[in-house]
């Protein structure tokens, strides 16, 4: 059931109609009622894995609980004489078994991730070069990749993880664990909630607002405007250039790269406004993932601003415990002590950020492409937070101007272009394909397509590409907006004549000018199967 | 001991007017690399160890904040 489908609408109004019939106390209920109704209905069997999650997670969130209750028990004994036990030793033993419980959920779930995401690909690969057919040694799965794997999955662990860290306790009820889990809307492609910020949206009820299913349906229309508009026509150009590369060349292909830096904002940007949308007709208020990242004046920046809730996970379960680490901190005390003294300050951060976009590489798939394009942010992300000073220094001693208009544009346009360059790594199926089309890219010569109708044979013909730029621009101007003021807040400012005017266009836009595929249904996320 | 802070946030960011600034993880003033640097000099200079758990807005987003997380560590090693 994709998130643009009519089938979702339906679920959706059916879903709404008996929330606010129910009274507050039984809302939660039929909101996992209706997540595992949803799960069930979009994977069958592969539900299963959802529900090893949800155990697993559950089971694991009590005993780690547990082990913080023993180990404040002995401290409570121990001072009262009761208990022949030393301090450090208790503290110790404590984290000893809540690390083991924290190394168990994630052979689990992380596991299952990796088997189900990997092993596929990588034997069918190794089966085909050193055994001669796909089907060879090693027996591939062919289970396919349960619905949003990857969100619950880092969900439930960041969750697991906070209670590691007495951030939140965990949840006593089982039904309300997995409810956190399996929210519908979030399920297909995130965002990745915290404990802290979604739980008391999802457990305590809410009344019906009228204001809130107005904000939910601006959302998800702008949301569908983003994907079915925008995301959808530049996946044409997209796949017909890349998928037959050898028949482009040069500019064609810078064309294709922006369209497609277009695709995946609109794609992933509009399908969390639709979840987003979704989530606040409910009442319950979700975190948003982007935060206009294209105007962002660097990469680290575009980072913080694209998925942002993948970053700060990242950041808080993998960058911040590596840096941190013991062995990183002894390895930059022994710098210190040499008198390496810049060395001993950055490498722990930097070392650790290689090492976390290779993950984020292998995340987005198996292969060279994923791993380069992983190297390839985490060398930009190092590089800009070292020479980020250094340069500004530089501009203030050559007299630029560094916070004129020009200037912000500037790196904002050496953003963008570095992003959509960073994409083409990974957008062909081998990394020999997109060094060939890296290499047409850079001795681009044929800028002839600029005047001579060449833009309308990269899959789209004058008029929709002529649809898709102007979508971008109004993309661009509202986005430009956005950042200066809640436009939400302004429309509630003007004439309701106004409003549905602008709603009945953004309707109007969306079903004439939206991609539809087969049986009017719109092209799946590309997150979806993440 | 908030000389001996003020002197390595100083160090670390001099474009950041350290005594003015209350929020700086809520505003993102202060980034992770910046953290990572900084948790390491605080460890070494004050022979403590900031650890994952620490790494809370609360922790650093003032001076008097550090100064508070300090104190409370060192007297609990």
């Amino acid at each position: 059931m994709s998130l643009t489908s009519l089938n979702f609408f339906v679920f959706l109004f059916a879903s709404l109609v008996v929330y606010f019939l129910l009274s507050e106390k039984y809302q939660w209920r039929w909101l996992l009622a209706v997540s595992c109704f949803f799960y069930v209905y979009c994977s069958k069997t592969l539900s299963v894995f959802i529900a090893v999650t949800c155990i697993s997670t559950y089971v694991i969130s009590l005993l780690i609980e547990k082990s913080e209750l023993r180990y404040k028990d002995e401290m409570k004994r121990i001072k009262s004489g009761e208990l022949k036990l030393d301090k450090k030793l208790a503290k110790k033993q404590n984290i000893r078994r809540k690390r083991l419980c924290i190394w168990a959920a994630a052979l689990i779930n992380v596991g299952m991730l990796v088997v189900l995401k990997f092993w596929d690909l990588i034997f069918t690969d190794i089966n085909t070069r050193f055994f001669g057919a796909a089907e060879g040694f090693v027996p591939l799965l062919h289970i396919g990749l349960p619905l949003g794997i990857s969100f619950y999955t880092f969900q439930a662990v960041g969750y697991l993880v906070d209670i590691y860290r007495k951030r939140v306790a965990a949840e006593r009820n089982f039904f309300k664990a997995a409810l956190f889990i399996t929210f519908f809307p979030q399920i297909v492609q995130g965002p990745i909630s915290r404990f802290d910020q979604l739980s008391s949206e999802l457990y305590s009820g809410h009344k019906f607002e009228a204001r809130n299913l107005s904000d939910g349906f601006y959302l998800m229309l702008w949301g569908m405007f983003k994907k079915m508009v925008i995301a959808d026509r530049a996946g044409i150009m997209v796949d017909y250039v890349f998928y037959d590369y050898q028949n482009f060349t040069g500019w064609q292909f810078w064309v294709a790269a922006f369209a497609y830096a277009f695709q995946m904002y609109g794609d992933f940007s509009g399908g969390i406004d639709i979840v987003r949308g979704a989530a606040k007709m409910f009442g319950i208020e979700m975190v948003d993932n982007f935060e206009r990242p294209y105007f962002s004046k660097d990469i680290p920046e575009f980072w913080r601003r694209w998925h942002t809730t993948l970053g700060t996970w990242f950041r808080d379960y993998l960058f911040y415990p590596m840096s941190l680490s013991s062995a990183a901190q002894k390895i930059s005390k022994s710098l210190r002590k040499k008198g390496h003294l810049h060395l001993a300050k950055m490498l722990p951060a930097h070392v650790s950020c290689i090492v976390l976009w290779l993950a984020n590489g292998a995340w987005h798939g198996a292969g060279t492409q994923y791993i380069v394009f992983g190297l390839y942010h985490g060398i930009l992300t190092v590089l800009s937070e070292e020479y980020h000073a250094k340069l500004v220094k530089l501009g203030d001693k050559l007299h630029i101007n560094q916070s004129c208009a020009s200037w912000s544009f500037f790196q904002m346009a050496r953003t963008f272009f570095l992003v959509a360059v960073g994409r083409v790594i990974y957008i062909t199926p081998n990394f020999g394909a997109s060094l060939t089309i890296l290499k047409s890219m850079f001795t681009a010569k044929n800028v002839g397509i600029f005047f001579n109708e060449g833009l309308y044979k990269l899959g789209l013909d004058r008029p929709d590409f002529y649809v898709l730029v102007f979508a971008c621009m109004v993309l661009l101007v509202v986005e430009i907006f956005q950042e200066r003021m809640r436009i939400r807040e302004w429309l509630y400012g003007q004439n309701l004549y106004f409003r549905w005017g602008l709603a009945f266009g953004l309707i109007f836009t969306v079903l004439v000018f939206g991609v539809y595929g087969h049986g009017y249904d719109a092209a799946g996320f590309i997150y979806m199967q993440y | 001991m908030r000389e001996e802070i003020m002197e390595i946030l100083t160090e670390l960011r001099p474009d950041v007017e350290f005594e003015k600034e209350k929020k700086l993880i809520d505003d993102g003033i202060l980034d992770s690399f910046d953290i990572v640097s900084l948790v390491g000099e605080l460890n070494d200079a004050f022979d403590v160890s900031i650890n994952v758990q620490d790494l809370l807005p609360e922790n650093f987003n003032c001076v008097d904040a550090m100064v508070e997380l300090i104190e409370n560590l060192q007297e609990e090693e």
